[in-house]
């Protein structure tokens, strides 16, 4: 069985989420939804998530929309998206606007030297585990794809658009023709 | 912003760069990080490169969404209607594309063609990522220590169960020494 949350309970849900999950915000998710809360069951979660993340857009703010209209409808959305980015982008705000003064601070710049290449570490992991997921599914296409793909994009020669454009039909047409 | 400079282009070219963009991100914003990079830094000369890796930092460690960088990067081109505008075009028109396909979800989330397309563009997407990672690594790690950093990250990520943030802390002590 799963229960309805009101608007009021949506947006709280979405703003502890976007205060609390530091990374792999769709575990917390998972667990709120799911485990705890008993708002969707294992396959409604599934089948949101593959919408998600087949949509364009952050995963984490398709998600936030599409529960919303499932739960309380066009306000239930306008609640969840307003809860996941609206008291970080009042925070940023602050950030850019003490930015300049922060990077005239010799220690702080240095600090934030340390942190740029921390988050760069993370984002390498990112790319480490996404590269996990492709070996798992027909590496002979999906990783020369990818590498062409990135090299593309790295030297300049093609734009990202563009590369989507020229490489995605191609590689789109190899899991047609895989899974048929 | 320069005093005198009317701000209305900025904002509309935000608009227009960031929905754009938006729009593509198949796979989560991380997958349009070059493109954001080549935007703000080499096409519209809102900011340095190490500006974009520090604002990258900071999305990063400061609670919300990550994507939220795009927050920033609006604030440092257009002040608070820069960050306003931005988030609001990363979010909107992806969010309103989400609000159209939830209804009809059901009808084609296991038809061929869907699944097919979405295989299809991972490894394209991956690529992107993959771009985006060499990007901030260039941009962030200037000596040794920054490489330490970084390394440190994924192998903290990839060996252990330890929380990166550990790292985190430790590489802006680190940094606020001036080593990095």
């Amino acid at each position: 069985m799963t229960s309805t949350p009101t608007t009021r309970e949506i947006f709280f849900m979405f703003l502890r989420l976007t205060m609390l999950a530091f990374g792999g915000a769709m575990g917390w998710v998972y667990n709120a939804f799911v485990v705890k809360r008993k708002w969707l069951t294992d396959r409604e979660f599934a089948e949101t998530l593959s919408l998600c993340q087949f949509l364009p857009g952050p995963n984490i703010t398709n998600f936030a929309i599409s529960v919303g209209m499932r739960f309380r409808g066009v306000r239930g959305a306008l609640a969840a998206v307003i809860g996941l980015v609206g008291p970080p982008t009042i925070l940023l705000i602050g950030v850019g606007a003490i930015y300049q003064r922060l990077t005239g601070i010799a220690a702080i710049r240095g600090a934030l030297n340390g942190l740029s290449a921390a988050a760069a570490g993370l984002f390498v992991l990112l790319v480490i585990n996404l590269l996990r997921t492709l070996i798992r599914s027909r590496p002979v296409v999906t990783v020369p794809v990818a590498a062409v793909s990135c090299a593309a994009v790295l030297s300049g020669l093609l734009s990202i658009p563009l590369a989507l454009l020229a490489l995605g039909p191609v590689s789109i047409a190899f899991a047609w023709f895989r899974r048929k | 912003m320069y005093a005198g400079h009317p701000l209305w282009p900025t904002l509309v070219a935000l608009f227009a760069r960031v929905s754009t963009l938006a729009l593509i991100s198949f796979g989560g914003v991380n997958t349009i990080l070059p493109a954001l990079h080549h935007q703000a830094v080499n096409e519209q000369h809102w900011m340095t490169d190490h500006d974009f890796v520090s604002l990258f930092a900071l999305a990063s460690v400061s609670p919300g969404p990550n994507f939220m960088v795009v927050t920033l990067i609006g604030y440092k081109a257009g002040g608070v209607l820069g960050a306003l505008v931005a988030t609001f075009a990363l979010l909107a028109p992806t969010s309103l594309l989400v609000v159209a396909v939830v209804k009809v979800w059901d009808r084609f989330k296991t038809a061929h063609w869907r699944i097919s397309i979405q295989d299809g563009l991972l490894p394209v997407t991956v690529g992107f990522v993959g771009a985006g990672a060499v990007l901030l690594v260039r941009a962030a790690d200037n000596n040794i220590a920054g490489y330490l950093i970084t390394a440190a990250v994924v192998v903290v990520g990839t060996a252990t169960r330890w929380n990166p943030l550990w790292v985190f802390a430790a590489s802006a002590v680190v940094g606020a020494f001036g080593l990095v």
